[in-house]
């Protein structure tokens, strides 16, 4: 994807120690009242331009983060702004403006799109709720958008389930960029969809990327995608971020011992066997993130581990230029 | 589908209660003690002198089993039960659909709010639907009919006088309101949590615009299966009503009403108190198989079964 790094200005997105609890249970449960950490301390900047590609196994608060980041979840601790603009404790009113530069993709599209209606409608709802077009505009303009991501314009009268997987994903992109947004939160887009249909819906995303100027949180558990269209990768465990730098240089040697593990499991295709590569299998199960580790969180895991790792906390620094780590003892 | 067609062939017969009763000749509404037909040329008064049993008073005239022609003979006023029972029958399908009418409003207009906006207003809400599906249906609807049957209801500008059938068809609408309302409310409560609604706010749609456009279009397969079946709840709970006096008030006839008088001559003239209960087993019986069958061919989940590509 487009490689447009526009100075290092105000980033678009900015997250201080954000984290994201949730409360299961009441005290009158069996265990009582108990807390998931669900996202956890998280720092993380978006420039204008970027594809940040945030990874990690399922359940390590990718999707919650991502819900966080658009304010569909209220945020437990920690601050978000965006463009400069501090909306971690914005009411749904207030919010509405901003919502306009800052939208979302959902990895499901049939479950993202309501089932009773057009999908004409569903592309037009953005710009009836927030713009001032007049009926015939929004009719211009949902022609335009379905051009755009690639869909036919008798398309309009359709409902979701006429389609197919790609297609309604292409609808769920249409009324992502229906306001020209600034940023777009990817959440899992593509994870839904067929290879063949995947690399269509990444190489659409794109295209879009470069005609709208847009910046992209492109989530995803699946590196061989976020590897080819992300400019910087965020590497989440257990709620946190782990890793973080320029997309070429995590995959080429990361740094964390988890980062190495998880990017050890990729598949390749070699044509000749040469042996170097390492498959890393990590003992153990990712622990509950209702009792998280003391310390470091991969610390159970972790084939490097110390005693410094069972009690200190490590926290995301800058090693080298642009590579940030949370490891006591990174291989940068 | 044969539910729908004797669910159809009643509220067809019951419609035509005005035309019997103008080609009858008959007023079902005033008692004609002394009034006398002619069958087969013979005389006979619609009131007979009684000879045997206890020999008390009159008996009235038993089914002649003629069109027109008091079908099914003659209750203690002397009145045609079979254009009684065709009024009857107008009546209850009245009172329950426009009961199942108002449940569905104030029971979806609860179950909405309740469901999306949660919080405190869900908790409030909530337990008032509690308190009143803690009463048992009968009683609460017994209470507040004697409470009301007297003097009728007067809010502000709205009276509604004793003896309108809008005493019973409110007072039916509000005690199935939680029936109504908890399902509802636990529908969307989930589809609250869905993605496409999620969207929705992320688009900055405001709420009520939410519940209008992406909530209520996805909750109107149970509201359609919910019609024939509060229908027949009502129809049960209006005739209970009407049989204990406090429904539908005399002359005005129900199904009820008509049991109720009907249970004085049961042992000479049963016909009259059974015509009327065969008449409401087999509307709800109806109502309840059709509502079933629309289940089964509306529900959602079959439908998504069948939309999957």
């Amino acid at each position: 994807m487009s490689e447009q790094m526009t100075g290092t200005d105000q980033p678009i997105l900015e997250t201080r120690a954000l984290s994201k609890r949730f409360a299961i249970g009441t005290r009158f449960s069996a265990e009582g009242r108990r807390v998931v950490h669900a996202v956890d301390n998280v720092s993380l900047t978006v420039r204008r331009g970027e594809t940040v590609g945030l990874v990690g196994e399922s359940g390590c608060g990718k999707s919650t983060l991502a819900r966080c980041l658009v304010r569909l979840y209220d945020i437990t601790d920690g601050q978000l702004l965006f463009d400069g603009d501090d909306i971690t404790g914005k009411s749904l009113a207030e919010l509405r403006p901003v919502r306009r530069r800052l939208q979302m993709v959902f990895q499901d599209p049939s479950a993202s799109l309501n089932p009773r209606r057009r999908v004409g409608d569903l592309v037009a709802e953005p710009l009836r709720v927030h713009g001032k077009l007049t009926p015939a505009g929004i009719r211009e303009r949902v022609a335009e958008l379905f051009d755009l991501v690639g869909l036919l314009p008798d398309h309009v009268g359709r409902y979701p389930h006429e389609f197919s997987g790609g297609q309604r994903q292409r609808v769920g992109i249409a009324r992502a960029i229906a306001l020209n947004p600034d940023l777009v939160v990817l959440d899992e887009p593509v994870s839904a969809l067929d290879v063949s249909v995947q690399a269509q819906i990444v190489n659409l995303l794109a295209d879009l990327q470069d005609k709208l100027k847009l910046t992209y949180i492109f989530i995803a558990h699946d590196l061989s995608v976020v590897r080819q269209v992300s400019t910087r990768i965020a590497v989440m465990y257990l709620g946190s971020i782990v890793e973080e730098g320029p997309s070429e240089e995590v995959f080429s040697a990361p740094a964390h011992p988890y980062s190495q593990a998880l990017i050890s499991a990729v598949p390749v295709v070699e044509t000749t066997p040469s042996g170097r590569r390492k498959r890393i299998i990590l003992s153990g199960d990712v622990p509950s993130p209702l009792k998280p580790p003391s310390g470091c969180r991969f610390h159970p895991r972790c084939p490097v581990a110390q005693d410094r790792c069972r009690t200190e906390r490590p926290a995301l620094v800058e090693h080298k230029s642009g590579r940030k780590v949370a490891c006591h003892f990174p291989t940068v | 589908m044969a539910a729908l067609a004797i669910v159809l062939i009643i509220v067809v017969a019951c419609l035509s209660a005005p035309l019997y009763a103008r080609w009858a000749g008959v007023d079902p509404f005033v008692s004609t003690l002394d009034a006398v037909i002619t069958i087969d040329g013979q005389d006979v008064p619609v009131m007979e002198q009684s000879t045997e049993g206890l020999g008390l008073g009159y008996t009235p005239l038993g089914p002649t089993w003629r069109l027109g022609n008091y079908f099914l003979g003659a209750d203690n006023q002397g009145r045609d039960v079979m254009a009684r029972m065709l009024y009857g029958g107008l009546n209850s399908l009245l009172i329950s659909t426009a009961a199942t009418v108002l449940t569905l409003i104030l029971g979806t207009a609860a179950g909405l709010i309740a469901g999306y906006f949660g919080g405190i207003t869900d908790t409030v809400l909530s337990r008032f639907l509690d308190i009143l599906w803690a009463f048992p249906i009968y009683l609460l609807a017994i209470s507040l009919s004697i409470v009301t049957i007297a003097e009728g209801i007067s809010i502000g500008p709205i009276t509604i006088e004793s003896g309108s059938l809008w005493l019973p068809v409110i007072i039916i609408g509000i005690v199935y309101v939680p029936y109504v309302a908890r399902p509802l409310r636990g529908q969307v409560l989930s589809l609250r949590n869905s993605e496409f609604v999620m969207a929705a706010i992320n688009l900055g749609v405001p709420g009520p615009r939410i519940l209008w456009r992406d909530i209520l279009p996805n909750i109107t397969t149970t509201l359609i299966v919910f019609v024939p079946l509060m229908m027949a709840l009502n129809m049960l709970t209006e005739s209970a009503l009407s049989f204990l006096s406090i429904g539908v008030q005399p002359p005005d006839a129900s199904w009820g009403t008509i049991i109720q008088d009907g249970q004085a001559l049961l042992y000479t003239r049963p016909l009259v108190a059974l015509a009327p209960g065969i008449a409401i087993a087999i509307s709800v019986m109806a109502l309840n198989v059709f509502g079933d069958g629309l289940r089964d061919a509306l529900d959602p989940r079959s439908k998504v079964r069948l939309g999957r590509d």
